[in-house]
């Protein structure tokens, strides 16, 4: 009966209604209401029927704005080098402790633990630890008799504290995915390996790491998402300082909103970063995808 | 001069041993077969030939050299592995090319020696095809030919046919025999298919509880087993036993059971002597057992017959005798027509002895 196939066509959609109406009111509605928005002026406290249209201002604006500029390529240093940094260490650390040795357990518990931590806490642990009067880092150096090191002070050491916090917290991300892909590896094909010749170097880089590969370029991709939009660490460790050295765009965007109060400029720059993560991704599921049907076709 | 020698290895896990020690001795160019149930320690066996696992005492020598504590590279050896163990990164051509390619071998060199082999098992035309579009039967040719390009000196095999289906592995059994005639090479073949044992190899190593129970050519173990154990796993459908007492009736001395008569192999007289009134494991063959009443004097047994399986050529007959379970293999063109008490003859020489204390045969 057609109706009755009609009907059963239509159950997976009913079952998926509630998913997609959340979806709607917490994901699609606060976007169109941000690209609304960034066509518009309107300050915080004054009713939304005041904002006045503008057009494309708020992004002329942007375009031509230095601090946009600037913030943009601390995003992407920050972005990439946290990215790069985070994998190799993940994935050394992870082949390094791939093995049942006593203790390796105890060893995984605490790599992991960093990634548990609230991001505001990881922001204040390395604040003390940067801090160059009263911090271990500083005591450390002055102990073994050398000078203090202007961690979060100076602007050409800010950026690079700021990668090591993160590296410091997100790096077990990289480290339990890239574990669990090991492990889940055929322990036979390696064994194979070493009858075939290969050292222990050979196998990690002949048949261990081409294997988890698909995992690793996941568990980047999803680290390179969340790197530009990281906030809360940098926010506590440097507020974006010394200048702008440290000013990300997700930072360059609460400043905007909630400091200058200009909602219009900061929606026009969340919907561009949006746009920068969403090329990103695109592009990196095309190169996934690419590969794939290749790979296929062997 | 033995080409593989292997002096009381053992191996142990915490307080339990695997391997309780063991010694072999393989010739140059011979297809041993290692058997025996799961958990006989003949994989475990194999893998520290392999130097996969280490030994925990004891000596392997392959050559003029002991092996036991070199990384399975130095030991030059190759394996197949039950479940292929290809690379699923590499097409067919670079599975095989591996270990070449590690080692350095020309490229030339290398592209000669993958086409003589995939020649050879007929995987010329999946060279650029990777494992996962490849079926069953063509990974295990991979595997096999991923081992062959070494030319290594030994070949190691852990059940290789096993995850294979049932005509698949029948297929793929005649052509490993076909290639091991035309591959010289020391092989040594583990197994739990005791049809496998038997029709490959040129000396069978029957394993159990982690000790060598018999090792010989296929016939010898089949003809004459050393003890119950392998009596009861060499041969298809296995031996039969018979609990029987060595008594003596008018003079002659006879095998006495609960409801059946067996007469003493005369050859076997004088070795059993000190057994007299004691205990003994008669065990007969399901072939040996021939329908109808057999030339004058020719032992009888008389079988109930429960069930008669056909199988197609042959027949296998369930019957009781006793209350013996007695398995009986018959032509199927000879079935008998009837069903219930049949007689049945043999010929006292195909009678097999065992001590029952030491489960050693009597000979």
């Amino acid at each position: 009966m057609p109706s009755r196939q009609g009907l059963n066509r239509a159950t997976p959609y009913f079952f998926l209604a509630p998913a997609a109406a959340v979806a709607l009111v917490g994901l699609v509605y606060p976007m169109l209401r941000s690209v609304w928005l960034s066509f518009h002026e309107w300050s915080i406290g004054t009713p939304p029927e005041s904002a006045r249209f503008v057009g494309l201002e708020n992004y002329r604006w942007l375009v031509a704005d230095d601090a946009f500029w600037v913030s943009v390529g601390v995003t992407l240093a920050f972005a990439l080098a946290v990215v790069v940094l985070e994998v190799v260490l993940g994935v050394a650390l992870a082949l390094v402790l791939d093995r049942d040795l006593r203790g390796t357990s105890l060893f995984r518990t605490i790599f992991i633990l960093p990634m548990m931590i609230a991001p505001i806490v990881v922001g204040l642990i390395w604040r003390f630890l940067y801090n160059e009067q009263f911090g271990p880092l500083s005591q450390a150096l002055k102990a073994l008799g050398l000078p203090g090191v202007p961690w979060l002070s100076s602007p050409d050491m800010a950026l690079l504290s700021v990668i090591i916090a993160d590296v410091w917290q997100w790096t077990p991300f990289i480290f339990i995915l890239a574990l669990a892909a090991l492990q889940g590896l055929p322990a036979s094909a390696i064994e194979a390996a070493r009858i075939d010749g290969a050292t222990r170097w050979q196998t990690t880089w002949y048949i261990k790491l081409p294997l988890i590969a698909p995992v690793i370029a996941v568990a980047a991709l999803l680290r390179l998402i969340d790197a530009f939009k990281v906030l809360e660490v940098i926010y506590i460790l440097t507020e974006g300082g010394p200048g702008l050295s440290t000013e990300i765009l997700s930072l360059h965007i609460y400043k905007t909103a909630f400091v200058s109060q200009q909602l219009g400029r900061a929606s026009a720059l969340s919907n561009l970063l949006l746009l920068i993560v969403l090329v990103l991704t695109l592009l990196l599921v095309l190169a996934r995808s690419l590969r794939e049907s290749r790979a296929g076709k062997e | 001069m033995p080409h593989i020698r292997i002096r009381d290895l053992q191996k142990h896990f915490g307080d339990v041993a695997v391997i309780a020690g063991l010694d072999l001795d393989l010739a140059d160019k011979e297809f041993t077969v290692l058997v025996g149930p799961s958990g006989c320690g003949k994989s475990t066996t194999l893998r520290m030939i392999a130097g996969l696992e280490e030994a925990s005492r004891g000596e392997i020598w392959i050559g003029e050299r002991e092996v036991s504590r070199l990384e399975p590279k130095d030991r030059d050896i190759a394996m197949v592995f039950q479940d292929y163990a290809l690379y699923p990164h590499m097409d067919v051509a670079r599975n095989m090319s591996f270990a070449l390619r590690l080692a350095r071998y020309p490229k030339a060199e290398i592209d000669a020696r993958i086409r003589r082999v995939a020649d050879m098992l007929s995987i010329g035309h999946l060279l650029d095809r990777k494992p996962a579009a490849l079926s069953g039967g063509q990974r295990q040719r991979v595997a096999m030919g991923r081992a062959l390009v070494r030319d290594a000196g030994v070949f190691l095999f852990d059940e290789p046919l096993s995850n294979l289906d049932a005509k698949l592995r029948n297929q793929m059994r005649a052509e490993l025999a076909l290639m091991r005639k035309r591959v010289e090479k020391n092989m040594i073949y583990v197994t739990h298919d005791q049809i496998e044992a038997m029709t490959l190899a040129d000396r069978i190593v029957v394993m159990h509880a982690g000790k060598v129970q018999q090792q010989g050519r296929p016939e010898d173990l089949y003809r004459a087993p050393a003890n119950l154990f392998v009596a009861g796993f060499i041969g298809a459908p296995p031996m039969n036993f018979l609990p029987v007492r060595l008594d003596s009736r008018d003079g002659r001395p006879v095998l006495l059971g609960r409801d059946y008569t067996l007469p003493v192999p005369p050859a076997r007289m004088a070795a059993l002597a000190p057994y007299a009134r004691r205990d003994i494991i008669a065990g007969i063959r399901p072939s040996a057992l021939r329908q109808g009443r057999g030339p004058e004097g020719a032992p009888a047994l008389t079988l109930h017959i429960e069930l008669a399986e056909y199988v197609g050529a042959q027949s296998v007959l369930v019957t009781r005798c006793g209350g013996e379970r007695v398995i009986v293999e018959v032509n199927s063109e000879q079935r008998l027509a009837g069903e219930g008490e049949q007689p049945f003859w043999f010929d006292p020489d195909s009678l097999h002895l065992f001590d029952p204390e030491t489960e050693a045969a009597i000979r």
